[in-house]
C-alpha cells in the first residue's frame, strides 16, 4: 500500500484521537410544526414538549489503537454519543476535539491552512448495523469500494485504485478478491456484506471507527470473526474504535481483545468506566452489576437455575428521557437507592481519568449516602 | 441440581409423541439448480416438552418450522410426511390436509410466532382487532376468547387493558413480543413454536421475556418449540435441544447431555464461538469455513469441509442421526474423538 501517499497522518501531535468534554445532546422538537397542527395531535406525537436529553454531560477520551466500547440499553445515548463523537450530530454544549482541534471550529473553517473539516470527515468514520441499507444493491462490490477512493483521494489513478481495493480484500481473507469484487450484495452472506462494509470504511485509512452494532444483526458464530477482523484491522491500520453495543459478552470481547475500555451508558450519562476485566469481574455500578446479571450463561444447568429469577431491577418500566428522574436516575430502578440518590447526580468517582470510575455513592464510603435511608425500606441484593 | 430435575420430566417408555416427521425434505427449482433447504429431516417431539432448535442462518431451522405447520411458501415443494397425533383421536397426516382445515391446524392446534415481530401486527389496527379477528375467523366464542386473551396478557405481564387498545408502534419491542405470544396461546394450540423469541431485544427485556416464557409453559400445558441462533437463549428452558447444520439434524438429546456431552463436532464448535462471559477470550473462536451452499451440498458430511477431525471417510460416506448413547443422537463417525479432542468450557468451574 505504499503506491499512493495517502497514509500519511494529516495532524501528528500528541493529542489524543478525540477528546469530548462535558458534552450534552438534547433534541427539542420543532415548535413551529406543533403551533400548526391540533393540540391533540401533537400531544400524541409528543410534540411541543421538553428536550429530550440524549446525552447529558459527558466527557470521554479515546487514544491511539484504542478501543472504547458503549454498552447500554435503546435509549442510554450510545448511538448520539457515538454520532456525536464522528461529526454526524453537534452537540448542544461541550466540546468534540479531534487531535485537540474542535471539530466544530475546524467545520466553520477557524484553522484553515492546519486542518480542514475534509481531513476530519475522513479521519472519522461510521460503520452501520445493517450492511443492507449500507451497501447499494444495484452495485458490485468493486464499484462501492471504489467510490469513496474517487471521492477522497480523485487523484489516485485506476491502477493504484484497483490494487488498493484487491489488497484490501485479500489480506481481509475475502477472497477470490476478484470474484468478490464483481458480486452484488445480494450475492454476499450477512457475514460477507458486514466485511465489505468494514473495509470500505477501512480504505480510507481513518483514525477512528465509530462501529455501531455492527455485530448485533449477525449470528452468534459470525460475531467474533467481525470482531477478530477489526482487531486484525487495528494492528496493520493502528485505527481506534468506539464500538457501540447492547450486549455485554461481545463489549466483553472486544474489549478485553484489545485492551480497551467498557463505558456503560444509562439514560444519558456513563455511569461506569473501566478495564473489561474490572467491569465484568469486579462491576461497581448497580446498573452495570444488573446488566451482567441478566446477560446468559452458557452453561445450561446455570441457566436453568437462574432462569426462574425474579429481577433486581425495581421497576421494569423504562424513564421518560424528556422528564429525566431527580438525583441518579437510575434511583427508581436501582435496588440500593437511598434517599440522597433522589436529590443527588453522582459523579465518576473511584480514580483518575483513565481509572476505573463508577457514578455512585457506594464507591465513597464516608459518603452520606451509608446514613440516609434506603427508598425501598432496604437495599436488595443483586444476584451476580 | 440433580440431572432427574433438568432431564424431561417423565419417564421415557411413557413419552407420546404429538408430531412425527419422517423424510422431511424442501427443495425449490432456482436457475443455478435445485436447492436442497431440508435434507431429508427424521424428528418425534414429544407432548408436553420443550424442545430447542439452534443453528446458523439458512441452517434450516425455520424451515424446519414451516414445515410443521405445512407452510413452506411457494413454489418450495415439501416431501415426506409429518402426522400429528391429537390427545384422544385419530392421527392427522398434515402434508394431505387441504384449505379450511390446513387453516384450522395452524393456529388451533400449532401456532408459530415468527422473529421478526415488528411486521406481526397490521399497523392501521389495534391490537384488540388482531385478537378478535382472529378468534371469529376460527368460529371462537368472542366473549370467552377475549377473557381469556386478557388472562394470558397478564401472565406475560402486559395489561390487557392499556395493550388492547394501541396500535403496535405504541408498543415496546417487548410488549409487541409478548403480545405476539398471547396471540399464538388465545386459541389454545397443543403446540407452540417460537422463532427467536427473543431477537432484536434489549439484554434486560430479553431476560424478562425468556422467565415470563418458562413460567408459561409450567402454566399452560403445551409442547413448546423453540428456535434460535443463540444457544444461551434457549439451553437455560429446553428439555431436549437438537442441533441443525446444513438443512438437518447433526445432533438431539437432552439439553444437558448435549452441551455437556456434546458429540458432534459442529456442535462444540458452535458452543466454543458463542460470545459469553465464562470462557477466556482466546478459548472463544471461529468456526473456520464457510457455511453450506443448498445447491451443491457436498458429498460425505456436509460438514466435513470445515471440521478439525473429518478423515477421507467423513469426506465420502454421509453418516446418518443414529442412537450414540441413551436418548443421545449424533451425526458423525466419531464422537468420542470429537469430545476429546475439541475441548468446551461452559462455565467458569468447568474444565472440561
Amino acid at each position: 500500500m505504499s503506491t499512493t501517499d495517502t497514509d500519511e497522518d494529516v495532524i501528528d501531535n500528541d493529542e489524543p484521537v478525540l477528546s469530548m468534554e462535558n458534552v450534552s445532546v438534547e433534541y427539542q422538537d420543532e415548535s413551529i410544526l406543533a403551533d400548526v397542527i391540533p393540540e391533540s395531535v401533537a400531544e400524541r406525537l409528543g410534540m411541543g414538549e421538553d428536550p429530550v436529553h440524549a446525552v447529558d454531560d459527558v466527557s470521554l477520551e479515546i487514544g491511539e489503537e484504542d478501543v472504547v466500547v458503549l454498552i447500554g440499553e435503546s435509549g442510554s445515548g450510545k448511538t448520539t454519543l457515538g454520532r456525536t463523537a464522528i461529526g454526524l450530530q453537534d452537540p448542544t454544549s461541550g466540546s468534540v476535539k479531534y487531535r485537540g482541534y474542535d471539530i466544530e471550529d475546524v467545520e466553520r473553517g477557524e484553522h484553515a491552512g492546519e486542518l480542514y473539516a475534509e481531513d476530519v470527515r475522513r479521519a472519522l468514520q461510521i460503520v452501520h448495523q445493517d450492511s443492507d441499507a449500507a451497501l447499494n444493491p444495484y452495485r458490485t462490490i468493486r464499484s462501492q469500494l471504489a467510490e469513496p477512493l474517487k471521492l477522497w483521494y480523485p487523484d489516485m489513478d485506476l491502477n493504484d485504485r484497483q490494487e488498493r481495493i484487491a489488497t484490501m480484500l485479500r489480506t481481509t481473507g475475502v477472497t477470490p478478491a476478484e470474484d468478490y469484487m464483481e458480486r452484488y450484495p445480494h450475492e454476499l452472506s450477512g457475514g460477507e456484506k458486514q466485511r465489505v462494509a468494514i473495509i470500505r470504511a477501512m480504505l480510507l485509512e481513518p483514525d477512528l471507527i465509530l462501529a455501531d452494532e455492527v455485530v448485533s444483526a449477525l449470528d452468534v458464530s459470525l460475531r467474533i470473526e467481525i470482531m477478530d477482523l477489526l482487531l486484525d484491522l487495528q494492528e496493520m491500520f493502528g485505527t481506534s474504535y468506539l464500538f457501540v453495543s447492547h450486549n455485554l459478552t461481545n463489549a466483553r470481547y472486544i474489549a478485553d481483545k484489545a485492551d480497551g475500555r467498557i463505558a456503560v451508558m444509562y439514560l444519558g450519562r456513563i455511569v461506569e468506566v473501566g478495564s473489561a476485566e474490572e467491569i465484568i469481574n469486579d462491576p461497581k455500578h448497580p446498573y452495570t452489576q444488573i446488566l451482567k446479571w441478566a446477560s446468559l450463561p452458557l452453561d445450561p444447568d446455570e441457566a436453568r437455575e437462574t432462569i426462574t429469577d425474579e429481577s433486581p431491577m425495581m421497576s421494569e418500566d423504562a424513564p421518560d428521557p424528556r422528564n429525566p428522574p431527580s438525583g441518579c436516575r437510575f434511583h427508581p430502578t436501582c435496588p440500593k437507592a437511598h434517599e440522597v440518590c433522589t436529590e443527588v447526580d453522582p459523579d465518576l468517582i473511584g480514580g483518575e481519568v483513565r481509572e476505573h470510575r463508577a457514578a455512585c455513592f457506594r464507591e465513597d464510603s464516608t459518603h452520606e449516602y451509608w446514613d440516609s435511608e434506603s427508598i425501598h425500606g432496604g437495599d436488595r441484593e443483586i444476584p451476580l | 441440581m440433580s440431572e432427574s430435575e433438568f432431564a424431561t420430566d417423565r419417564p421415557q417408555e411413557e413419552r407420546d409423541t404429538i408430531l412425527e416427521v419422517r423424510d422431511a425434505t424442501v427443495t425449490y427449482e432456482m436457475s443455478r439448480g435445485q436447492a436442497r433447504v431440508l435434507n431429508g429431516v427424521d424428528l418425534d417431539v414429544y407432548r408436553g416438552e420443550t424442545l430447542g432448535i439452534v443453528g446458523e442462518s439458512g441452517s434450516g431451522k425455520s424451515m424446519f418450522a414451516s414445515t410443521l405447520m405445512d407452510a413452506v411458501e411457494e413454489p418450495g415443494l415439501l416431501q415426506g410426511s409429518i402426522t400429528y397425533y391429537p390427545e384422544g383421536a385419530d392421527p392427522v397426516e398434515i402434508t394431505e390436509l387441504e384449505g379450511g382445515d390446513t387453516r384450522r391446524l395452524r393456529w388451533e392446534e400449532i401456532a408459530l410466532v415468527s422473529q421478526g415481530a415488528m411486521s406481526a401486527f397490521n399497523p392501521t389496527k389495534p391490537i384488540r382487532t388482531h385478537f378478535e379477528e382472529t378468534l371469529s375467523a376460527h368460529n371462537a366464542d368472542k366473549d370467552a376468547g377475549m377473557d381469556r386473551a386478557r388472562s394470558i396478557m397478564r401472565d406475560l405481564n402486559l395489561d390487557p387493558e392499556n395493550i388492547l387498545d394501541q396500535y403496535q408502534h405504541e408498543l415496546s419491542g417487548g410488549q409487541r413480543q409478548r403480545a405476539l405470544v398471547a396471540l399464538g396461546l388465545v386459541l389454545e394450540p397443543e403446540v407452540l413454536i417460537l422463532d427467536e423469541p427473543t431477537a432484536a431485544l434489549d439484554l434486560l427485556m430479553q431476560r424478562s421475556i425468556l422467565r415470563l416464557l418458562y413460567n408459561i409453559k409450567e402454566e399452560y400445558d403445551i409442547t413448546l418449540i423453540v428456535i434460535s441462533h443463540d444457544l444461551p437463549v434457549v439451553s437455560g428452558f429446553v428439555d431436549r435441544l437438537g442441533v441443525m447444520y446444513a438443512f438437518e439434524f447433526v445432533e438431539l438429546g437432552e439439553t444437558r447431555d448435549v452441551m455437556h456431552e456434546g458429540a458432534h463436532p459442529y456442535t462444540r464448535a458452535l458452543m466454543r464461538s458463542t460470545p459469553n462471559l465464562a470462557m477466556g477470550v482466546d478459548e472463544i473462536t471461529t468456526i473456520e469455513g464457510s457455511t453450506p451452499d443448498p445447491i451443491n451440498i457436498v458429498s460425505g458430511c456436509s460438514y466435513s469441509p470445515r471440521c478439525p477431525i473429518a478423515d477421507d471417510r467423513c469426506t465420502i460416506e454421509d453418516p446418518d442421526l443414529i442412537e450414540f448413547e441413551d436418548d443421545h443422537d449424533v451425526a458423525c463417525f466419531y464422537p468420542d474423538e470429537a469430545r476429546d479432542e475439541l475441548p468446551v468450557k461452559l462455565s467458569q468451574e468447568d474444565s472440561k
